[in-house]
């Protein structure tokens, strides 16, 4: 493996991926590399870079919830100053994800708790300044909550996995802390009682902060955060019948909840409706959370029982594939060579290797 | 068909006959949308049903040679579904308006992109849920248009813009071909689509998320001796953690004119600025978001607070904000409605430098804007018909979106580049940053034939000509290159 490359600016990254175009070598740009080995294959790299050293805000404007960033800002740095000013991310939570960069989280978009409608990671980016596979410097979008000039190819970085451009400044939305936060639980259950539970309260809730369903191999159970007001919070967490495990910023952090973390390896989206039947299918077999509106992350043991529609790569139809591999050779130049999207799966765990 | 058609054959044949129609008349009615500045006769317009039909009508225009521009229900204010030229084939989806599933369990709903956005929530409202985006033409434009354009509307500081109410689309692409894009595809080409404003294909179907409707609205209208009292108010309300459905301010000029038309809604008519906000959601939370509200209403020193929940008050107070455009009618024959973007905390100052704007160029001003997103609606009215005006109205425009630009913000924040800003790129984006833009309008549509001259300058080198500037989001004077 070569050893990586550590440019503190963009100037240095361009001239880094200019050179290594003329070159004919094939690059990957990370973080921290701290996900070496998840996603897709970026193929064979003889160019590494990473932008830990492009790090820290570049501008911080509490009273319009936006801020500019380097890639390279940790996500419990980012975290940790926003909390300082009652303000808040509104995705996540990530679990155990504290020393993931920003510019690296947002490139692998992985499914989490809070990252629906909204609160999607691909909402939070308003704009970038970044380098293409073939080191010309760019921006799109701006700094504000609300614009539409351009082409909205924030769109395009979220979940692209490095494949596109290199972000080297990032234009993020942000929220105020909300005043009362709770995270709520069930007991362990047998998997298909757990969701007759998750179907209930995603019927009854129309806003939670999240509900999960967690699954623990053979068992599962819901979690639930709110956060609001306090009068408000008070009464749904009464009616939930759930029990409180976490308030406050611990419980937005993720405090309090299970050990399983979300963002597992196998990732999609099941419809709500059908989820009785998703599980059915795993068999048991998974450990990992499936989110409110039906994405999912999972650890799969036997990955041969997931339905067709979940083993393998997403399948993109032939004109959109047209579409994905024109977009990876103009701008993904010399980018992450055999990957179009951090979402690919690698191949999954051998047949019959249980996950616990 | 007329005998005499100047169409050419595989067009003429792509559809039923009876379904292209290319009469003076017809041509005359669809020669522009709702900005009426740049005005192209169609080369016909024709009227499809299916994503079939959508494919052979792009495959005849690629085989003859001829451009084309879909088209919704026209609202679009900036030109975007104006035809691109005398030769080019208008699309229109007025006959593609079912609703083909709707799902109240997993809250989703898969429409053709000619269904009217309000329609839609109509059709929802039985099982409790509706679509979030509402603009304020939500009543005429169509869902197609709505994702094209990335829509709006007074409730998307709550609920978001349009894309993030969308699961997936069905594209018929620059090549002819039928794209159908997921939101879980890993590369998010959905998102890419919605708001290209039609110049990467025409959608012809969509997937859309549908939410809970709240069971408690409660609508604010709090009135101001100033402007800056009004935005202060809003920034405290926004910094206070609450976020309400809605924050919407009108200026004098605009009560006053809003007061005299049909539009009345008992704005107070000495008022500087009104606010009105919305709360909504389950009972006991919108009486406890009250509290901070009227907190921040009031240590601003209102005029008037009112405080409704009745259903026909709110339509009352809304009333007056919904037919704000339609009541600047009164002051002059001609509107031009600007779509600014400045951060919120610089809201009152800039609204100031517009105002001057307007006076240095002898135009009636009035601002009607989304006050929690710094969303900017400046409304130059003015005659055409007088020399002049028309050209000081575009000066006056031009010079506030350069200071939206200037103060941090944007040249549009709903109503899309179309025609109408070209020109006022370079004030947000690089060469490079503008020929990056162009290759990914090509991935989709290579030949440039999918709408032509909207978003982006027409041509390869779309960057040459806008001023020399580093990339960049930043005005190049406040980057910091190390
Ligand atoms: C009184 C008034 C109030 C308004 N208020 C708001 C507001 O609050 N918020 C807001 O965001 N906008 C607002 N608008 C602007 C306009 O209504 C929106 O942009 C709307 O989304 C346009 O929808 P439409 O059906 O009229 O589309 P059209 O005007 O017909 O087309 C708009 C664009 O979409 C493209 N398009 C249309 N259909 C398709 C398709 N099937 N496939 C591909 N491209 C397509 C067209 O080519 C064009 O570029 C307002 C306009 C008016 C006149």
């Amino acid at each position: 493996m070569t050893s990586p490359l550590f440019p503190g600016d963009p100037v240095e990254l361009a001239d880094l991926l200019k050179e290594g175009a003329a070159q004919g070598r094939k690059a990957f740009v990370a973080g921290r590399d701290s996900r070496a080995g998840f996603g897709a294959d970026p193929g064979p790299i003889d160019l590494r870079l990473r932008l830990e050293r492009m790090t820290g805000f570049l501008r911080f404007s509490p009273e319009d919830l936006t801020c500019s960033l380097g890639p390279g800002t940790t996500l419990g740095e980012f975290e940790e100053t926003l909390s300082e000013e009652g303000l808040a991310f509104a995705p996540g939570p990530f679990h155990g994800c504290r020393e993931r960069t920003l510019g690296g989280l947002l490139a692998e978009s992985p499914p989490n708790p809070r990252g629906f409608d909204r609160a999607h990671l691909r909402s939070q980016c308003l704009g970038f300044e970044a380098v293409d596979g073939r080191g010309r410097r760019f921006a799109a979008g701006g700094r504000v909550v609300k614009n539409v000039a351009g082409y909205d190819l924030m769109k395009l970085f979220v979940g692209s996995g490095g494949a596109l451009m290199a972000v080297t400044r990032l234009e993020l939305r942000l929220i105020a802390l909300p005043p009362v936060i709770l995270c709520l639980r069930s007991d362990w259950l047998p998997p298909l009682e757990a969701a007759g539970v998750w179907r209930k309260l995603r019927r009854r809730l129309p806003t939670p902060s999240w509900l999960d369903l967690v699954l623990d191999g053979g068992r599962a159970c819901v979690e639930l955060g709110l956060a609001g007001a306090a009068s408000h919070v008070t009464e749904l967490a009464r009616g939930s019948g759930l029990r409180t495990v976490a308030e406050g910023l611990e419980a937005w952090r993720g405090g309090g909840g299970t050990e399983i973390p979300a963002g597992g390896e196998v990732r999609g989206r099941v419809r709500p409706s059908e989820v009785g039947s998703f599980l059915e299918s795993l068999g048991g077999n998974a450990r990992g959370r499936i989110h409110y509106q039906g994405a999912f992350g999972l650890e799969v043991g036997y990955p041969d029982s997931l339905p067709p529609a979940f083993r393998g790569p997403p399948s993109l139809e032939p004109a959109a594939a047209k579409i994905a591999l024109r977009l990876k050779d103009r701008l993904g130049g010399i980018l992450a060579p055999g990957r179009l999207s951090f979402r690919i799966p690698r191949p999954l765990p051998e047949r019959g290797r249980r996950v616990r | 068909m007329p005998r005499e058609s100047r169409l050419p054959v595989p067009i003429r044949n792509a559809l039923p006959e009876g379904r292209i129609l290319e009469d003076p008349a017809t041509r005359l009615v669809y020669e522009y949308d709702a900005w009426s500045i740049v005005r192209n006769p169609p080369l016909a317009v024709a009227f499809p049903e299916s994503t079939a039909e959508v494919r052979n009508l792009v495959r005849a225009c690629i085989e003859s040679g001829v451009a084309w521009t879909a088209r919704g229900a026209g609202t679009c204010l900036s030109g975007g579904a104006t035809p691109s030229g005398g030769t080019c084939l208008l699309i229109e989806t007025s006959r593609m308006d079912r609703i083909l599933s709707l799902d109240p369990e997993d809250r989703i709903a898969v429409v053709q992109p000619g269904r009217i956005n309000l329609e839609l929530s109509r059709a929802a409202a039985p099982f409790g849920l509706h679509f979030a985006p509402d603009p304020s033409s939500q009543s005429a434009s169509t869902l197609g248009g709505n994702l094209a354009e990335n829509a709006g509307g007074p409730h998307c500081f709550k609920y978001g813009m349009t894309t993030d109410h969308v699961l997936g689309l069905t594209l018929v692409d620059g090549e002819g071909e039928v794209c159908r894009l997921h939101r879980d595809d890993g590369l998010d080409l959905c998102g890419l689509v919605v708001g290209s404003e039609g110049t990467f294909g025409v959608l012809t179907e969509c997937e859309l998320r549908l939410i809970p409707t709240p069971t408690a609205v409660r609508t604010f209208l709090a009135s101001f001796s100033s402007m800056e009292a009004a935005c202060r108010a809003v920034a405290k309300i926004v910094s206070s953690g609450t976020v309400p459905a809605a924050l919407e301010i009108l200026d004098r000029l605009s009560i006053e004119a809003v007061e005299a038309s049909v539009f009345a809604a008992g704005y107070p008519k000495g008022a500087d600025a009104v606010l009105l906000v919305e709360l909504d959601g389950e009972e006991d939370e919108v009486e406890a978001e009250r509290i901070p509200v009227l907190r921040a209403v009031q240590s601003e020193a209102p005029l008037e607070v009112e405080e409704t929940s009745d259903p026909e008050q709110r339509a009352r107070l809304w009333r007056g904000r919904k037919g704000a455009f339609g009541a600047m009618g009164r002051l002059k024959p001609d509107l031009f409605v600007l779509d600014g973007v400045v951060p919120p905390s610089k809201l009152a100052a800039v609204l100031a430098e517009i105002t001057a704007i307007g006076r240095e160029q002898d135009i009636l001003l009035s601002n009607v804007f989304h006050a929690g997103d710094g969303n900017l609606h400046p409304n130059l009215s003015f005659d055409g018909r007088n020399p002049g005006e028309r050209e000081r109205a575009m000066e006056a425009g031009r010079r506030i979106l350069k200071l939206c630009v200037d103060a941090g913000g944007s040249i549009s924040g709903e109503h899309g580049i179309g025609f109408e800003k070209i020109e006022h790129l370079s004030y947000l984006f690089s060469p490079t940053d503008l020929e990056i833009l162009g290759e990914v309008r090509r991935c989709f549509d290579p030949a440039e034939r999918c709408n032509p001259g909207k978003v982006l300058p027409l041509g390869r080198a779309c960057g040459e000509g806008s001023s020399a500037r580093r990339p960049g989001i930043l005005p190049s004077r406040e980057r910091e290159d190390p």
